[in-house]
């Protein structure tokens, strides 16, 4: 009877905890979502705080920010005040890579901003007409021509955000058999997917060596990485292409424009010409924020072989600004000092 | 075993068409069945990855779900396996259309024995230990770099068991829990592949570690089995699931699910 009674009891206890158990998950998680003002503002100034990755190059007191704005957060205000106290404090890092998606606007650096678009170093009317011309060519994002008496190639790649491929490289390399050397031009070339970084260099004379290192944030300190990770060159399917390569650059080629730009140290026939780049190495996450909104920032940082981060821009080889008075003859005195410096190397 | 299963199948095929067939015994004695489970049904859940998100997202999924196992004696072998792809939303209402904000499955296995421990003419009470094995991927293109996340939680699961049986009918409940378990999760700054990008698709091993924490799992069963004469039985359950890392790792994670079942179980 005892144990009749035991059974009974342990299967109506059995029951009962798969009843009481079943669905209670809103017991055992506490809601985080949330629309106030204050806790969404806190959110994304701590989440800044633990994982941001450039704090060091940005040169930003990040709680004297915190200290500066948390006055003006209240919760009762709107959305669309909320959301440009948030975006003057993340203004304050300057960084490209750093931006808040709403609903009805986004955030983003203004001087980044700016400088791409002030210190634009490129007529691309002038490259269309002049350099590129009527009969140029397109194989797949890069639009290419023999320019300098057919002995340079010229290429053009506009954004990383476009598919590219080692094939497309030798192609257009077979294509030009005599040139001298080629120009790549990247100016104004914002940024994309880094896939597309190995694949243009997969086109290079690789040999495995390290093209840069790169850390990612591993706790809540500012200086809080993780080991750095050597990125090595790829290795291509094709003969490389050994001639003299000018990378031209300027304030608008930034993110994985920059990371090519620094990568272009490792190769002995890679040179930079034209501007500073825009930086932007550092590689940006998402997230969200409890009510919703989205957020992107750096979380990694990258050293160049030189050891330095080039955060705030990849400097050229050599210096050499658009001069208006050439464009407004038709000259791109920045492709021109390009295809000279490749024909001084080629008699070498 | 493979013949065992296609002859499974082929029973699963007759008793649709409500033919009967002797089944082919896959084990010598009376005290020993053999059985193939077939299920599957809605599901619903609940993810919240705090390392991308505050917010619990809740998922739609379809969970089918398939179990072999072995009764002898006293003591139950089994091992489940289940797959369950899903649509991650924000506010679900059964009125209003669905928005999915992203994409996921489950991938579940668990594994292991069952001895029954009391046991009246129609009453049983069983304690089971298993191995749990769960993958947890999700895709959010909302968050960008960070738009792959892959949980992995392996730990022992111990549970009891209370089955009652009812004319042809069994009605069962248990509850279960791991006392412990590792967690494989991504570290302090999600980001895919961030080592040299070489590749879109996530290099899971960048970044991730493995971390132990105590009770990550929880689980919860009700259900109703109908008997056939020969041993087959088909049923219903509802089953519930909570996991979560506690405070182990870089940024928590909690994850509940809703599984409604009908569940078709075919003696070999």
């Amino acid at each position: 009877m005892f144990k009749f009674r035991l059974t009974y009891l342990f299967i109506v206890l059995v029951a009962l905890a798969a009843c009481c158990l079943s669905s209670c998950e809103k017991m055992l998680m506490e809601d985080l979502q949330g629309y106030s003002a204050e806790k969404n503002f806190d959110y994304l100034w701590q989440r800044v705080d633990q994982q941001y990755a450039l704090f060091d190059v940005k040169e930003v007191d990040w709680q004297r920010v915190y200290d500066t704005l948390r006055n003006k957060v209240y919760d009762d205000m709107e959305d669309e005040e909320l959301f440009r106290v948030m975006a003057t404090m993340l203004n304050t890092l300057q960084d490209g890579h750093v931006n808040l998606i709403t609903p009805f606007d986004m955030a983003r650096s203004d001087s980044v901003w700016y400088r791409r678009v002030y210190r634009n170093n490129i007529d691309e009317r002038v490259v269309d007409l002049y350099y590129l011309g009527i009969d140029q060519h397109t194989t797949g994002s890069l639009r290419h021509n023999i320019i300098a008496d057919s002995s340079v190639i010229y290429v053009r790649y506009r954004s990383f955000e476009s598919s590219v491929d080692e094939s497309q490289m030798h192609y257009i390399a077979d294509l030009y058999p005599k040139a001298k050397g080629m120009i790549l031009d990247l100016r104004q070339n914002g940024g994309g997917a880094i896939r597309y970084i190995w694949e243009l260099l997969k086109a290079m004379p690789g040999h495995n060596q390290t093209l840069y290192t790169t850390q990612l944030k591993s706790g809540p300190g500012h200086n809080d990485f993780g080991a750095a990770t050597p990125v090595t060159a790829p290795t291509g399917k094709y003969e490389s292409f050994k001639k003299p390569v000018v990378v031209l650059t300027d304030r608008g080629s930034y993110s994985a424009t920059s990371i090519f730009a620094i990568s272009t140290m490792a190769y002995d026939n890679m040179y930079r010409m034209g501007d500073t780049t825009g930086g932007g190495l550092g590689l940006p996450n998402g997230g969200e924020l409890p009510n919703g909104w989205i957020y992107r920032f750096s979380v990694t940082r990258t050293l160049a072989l030189d050891g330095k981060n080039y955060e705030n821009g990849v400097p050229p080889d050599h210096t050499v600004i658009l001069d208006p008075a050439a464009t407004a003859v038709g000259h791109d005195n920045v492709i021109d000092s390009a295809a000279t410096f490749i024909k001084a190397l080629s008699t070498l | 075993m493979n013949r065992r299963i296609l002859l499974g199948t082929m029973l699963m095929v007759l008793v649709w068409t409500g033919r009967a067939q002797e089944p082919v015994a896959v084990c010598d004695t009376n005290d020993c069945r053999a059985f193939l489970t077939l299920g599957g049904g809605p599901s619903y859940g609940v993810s919240r990855d705090q390392g991308v998100s505050p917010i619990a997202y809740q998922l739609i999924a379809l969970a089918p779900y398939t179990e072999l196992s072995l009764d002898y004696g006293q003591w139950g072998f089994r091992t489940e396996l289940s797959l369950s792809p899903y649509l991650l939303t924000k506010n679900f209402q059964l009125t209003e259309e669905l928005s999915a904000h992203g994409y996921g499955v489950d991938l579940m296995l668990l594994s292991g024995f069952e001895h029954r421990v009391l046991h009246r003419e129609k009453m049983r009470v069983k304690v089971g230990l298993a191995g749990a094995g769960w993958l947890i991927m999700s895709y959010n293109s909302s968050y960008m770099n960070a738009c792959v996340s892959l949980s992995s939680l392996v730990a022992p699961v111990i549970s009891c068991q209370g089955e009652w049986d009812l004319w042809r009918f069994t009605l069962y409940g248990s509850a279960g829990a791991a006392p412990v378990g590792g967690w494989y999760r991504p570290g302090f700054a999600y980001i895919s592949n961030y080592s040299s990008g070489e590749s879109e698709v996530a290099t899971f091993n960048d970044d991730y570690s493995w971390n132990t924490t105590l009770f990550p799992l929880l689980k919860t069963e009700l259900g109703i089995d109908y008997r056939f004469k020969k041993g087959h039985s088909l049923g219903a359950s509802y089953r519930w699931y909570f996991l979560t890392t506690r405070e182990s790792g870089n940024w928590p994670f909690e994850a509940a699910r809703h599984h409604l079942r009908l569940v078709l179980r075919i003696a070999l």
